[in-house]
């Protein structure tokens, strides 16, 4: 009897731990949910990488987090363009979308909803002790760097983001660069000499003038 | 005539000899210096277009890249120095088959991996950790939008056409080139080559299959800005996993 009953309460534990390991949420289900969410597939590219190399920072309570906020950013502001939105533009699901869709549809974002996504991103960040900084915002892309500093309690989920007592640093893992790189001669600072000069021109123009006009007086 | 009003008027004469005098040395200080400013922002501006087209044959010929930045052992502004090695376990699938090895992940601006291409004249160039101007001042650059060397996917290395990727016109369909990180070897062999865009990102975007792009500026040959991007696709043939050391 004895052990029938430790084997059954052997089978039980074994049940409830495959059952958690099921339903524990990883970085995998995150980077998916940003996909299903219609972020760009570089972008997506960029946050699965991000998350490679620090998934062992955040617990799965924080990925339902990043995957509940995931889902918001894409019914709040994906699904009314897709199809039986609101504003439909693209007949297809944000699950389903091209790229030039997601395109599409970000240029219909007014300023105040894309400067609602990166609120968002950065207090979605915060939360999770991640310095996320939007860089760029075009009119269909977003720019966005995460810094996550290690060796704190940075799984805690409910810290202040401040990463303020760290024994390690931290460093910028993913920066988002444009998909094209400029690589050409580089041009700044020929540019910026040229821009003196126009206005060093302008300047000695107006001296000129000046002292035309105090003569003829 | 009243003496109050001679004193006036002389008074008045003196006052305007003594501002005229004045203004003509500043008219004869100033004119020479206007002018000479003058000129010399003309011909800033005149000289401005030939020189951009001029400068990156004069960094190829000189070397635009400081000695500081040639060094592998630089400074990385995007991480600090304590910062920990990302160095991480993973499960990759080879010929159906599932391995663990250890890869090591490079922050932003770090040293990732030296690419060769020797057919083309492409040796030890160094690959850095993202695309942005103070990564691709010291070498070409890994775009963090692709997949990590080493994993399933598309591999995106972008280089200045006048400095690292000068050669890369050079390549031709066949050629073999590797990229070798600290944690593994790859071996790629060019497949196509195509001219696209800046504003067409379809080459740069994840794909199923394994493979590396490399691009740069095409200007029809020339150097300099372009608009155009100069890619070669590779495919991936081989990749050598190695030891990775562990520091404790």
């Amino acid at each position: 009897m004895i052990k029938k009953i430790s084997a059954f309460a052997a089978a039980a534990v074994i049940a409830a731990s495959l059952s958690v390991s099921a339903f524990a949420t990883t970085y995998e289900d995150a980077v998916q949910a940003a996909k299903e969410a219609g972020v760009q597939s570089n972008n997506v590219q960029e946050l699965d990488n991000f998350l490679q190399v620090h998934k062992d920072c955040f617990t799965s309570d924080e990925y339902d987090d990043m995957i509940a906020d995931l889902n918001n950013i894409r019914d709040t502001y994906v699904a009314p363009y897709c199809l039986g939105g609101s504003k439909e533009k693209v007949a297809k699901a944000p699950a389903d979308l091209s790229e030039q869709d997601k395109i599409l549809i970000g240029k219909e974002w007014t300023e105040d909803e894309k400067k609602a996504i990166q609120d968002d991103l950065i207090n979605l960040g915060k939360k999770h002790n991640v310095i996320v900084t939007i860089t760029k915002v075009d009119d269909a892309h977003f720019a966005v760097a995460a810094e996550h500093k290690h060796g704190d309690s940075s799984s805690s989920g409910s810290g202040n983001g401040n990463g303020g007592n760290n024994n390690n640093g931290g460093g910028t893992t993913i920066k988002s660069d444009n998909p094209v790189a400029s690589t050409g001669a580089g041009e700044t600072n020929t540019s910026n000499a040229a821009a003196v000069a126009a206005v060093t021109l302008a300047m000695a123009g107006f001296g000129v003038f000046m002292v035309a006009k105090k003569n003829r007086a | 005539m009243s003496d109050a009003v001679k004193k006036t008027e002389q008074h008045a004469h003196k006052h305007k000899t003594s501002s005229s005098r004045v203004l003509r040395t500043v008219t004869y200080v100033l004119t020479p210096f206007l002018i000479l400013v003058i000129l010399c922002s003309t011909a800033v501006l005149a000289l401005f277009k030939p020189f951009k087209d001029f400068k990156p044959y004069l960094d190829t010929t000189f070397g635009a890249t400081p000695m500081e930045v040639r060094n592998l052992r630089t400074i990385n502004k995007y991480r600090d120095d304590d910062a920990p090695d990302q160095v991480k376990e993973v499960e990759i699938e080879i010929n159906g088959k599932q391995e663990t090895h250890t890869m090591v992940y490079p922050y932003y601006g770090d040293y990732y991996a030296e690419l060769n291409c020797e057919a083309a004249g492409m040796k030890n160039i160094p690959v850095y950790s993202g695309q942005d101007n103070y990564v691709l001042e010291k070498g070409a650059g890994w775009y963090n939008g692709s997949v990590f060397i080493g994993r399933p996917g598309n591999v995106v290395i972008a280089g200045h056409n006048h400095t690292f990727f000068y050669n890369l016109p050079k390549c031709e369909i066949g050629d073999v080139v590797t990229l070798e990180t600290c944690y593994c070897k790859c071996t790629y062999i060019i497949d196509e080559r195509v001219v696209f865009h800046e504003s067409d990102y379809t080459y740069v975007y994840p794909t199923d299959d394994d493979r590396l792009t490399m691009y740069t500026c095409w200007n029809e040959g020339r150097l300099g800005m372009s608009q155009y991007r100069l890619a070669f696709i590779c495919k991936l043939k081989d990749i050598e996993w190695k030891e990775v050391e562990t520091k404790e």
